[in-house]
């Protein structure tokens, strides 16, 4: 596609739904990460691996934090609730 | 009846009589309201309407305001996309959405066609946008 040839296209969306709950911290870790980085399916080799590895390094230290960040707030919920 | 996905005519047309702002935070309020398998959605759909909307726990007429992305370029595209948007501890069944301009008179901008009944229950209803590329981008101009 050069750039004189015009056209204006939709995305498609997902729909991630649950029952009885929320969704599972991976499922947000997941989604921070895509948000964060996106490695490009046409890029070279070298380069694509590289980056898939380091998505996945994001991927554990996101999850990592989620992980933290629920159970700090657990523990300050039911602290909040002895009171 | 059936909701297909595309881009809005009229939101092309209003594109160039500046009517949309996509910038974040300084940019135009967009929302996107979800229906149900009775609405008739796509290419021709020019403002947001509550016929056939979607009812039900955690759901609030009009839908959820989005959170737009700055439109950035990549290469010969120009792109734009929205945050992930959640309706938390709802019971929806919904089949498709339509992403509007609350801004500028409610204005139609894309219908979104989820393919079939998408249902949550007592649980989070999520839509999760596309790769910000100029290949998946929600919206793209080329």
């Amino acid at each position: 596609m050069d750039g004189n040839s015009g056209f204006m296209e939709a995305g498609f969306v997902q729909v991630a739904t649950t029952q009885g709950g929320g969704h599972s911290l991976e499922f947000f870790a997941e989604r921070i990460v895509a948000k964060l980085i996106h490695v490009s399916e046409t890029a070279p080799p070298p380069i694509r691996d590289q980056a898939l590895a380091y998505q996945e390094r994001m991927y554990q230290v996101v999850l990592d934090g989620l992980r933290r960040a629920v159970a700090s707030d657990r523990a300050y919920f039911l602290k909040d609730k002895e009171k | 009846m059936a909701i297909t996905n595309a881009i809005c005519n009229s939101f092309k047309q209003e594109l160039m009589q500046k009517l949309h702002d996509f910038t974040l935070s300084t940019g135009n309020v967009f929302k996107i309201a979800m229906y149900t398998s009775a609405a008739t959605l796509g290419a021709a759909t020019t403002a947001y309407s509550a016929t056939n909307e979607v009812t039900g726990t955690g759901y609030t007429a009009g839908g959820n305001t989005l959170t737009n992305i700055t439109p950035t370029l990549s290469a010969n595209t120009a792109l734009t996309d929205f945050q992930d948007t959640t309706w938390p501890t709802s019971t929806i069944t919904a089949n498709g959405a339509l992403i509007y301009n609350s801004t500028n008179g409610n204005r139609a901008v894309i219908s979104l066609a989820f393919g079939a009944d998408k249902i949550s229950s007592a649980g989070d209803f999520t839509i999760v946008f596309p790769a910000p590329d100029a290949s998946n981008a929600i919206i793209r101009i080329a």
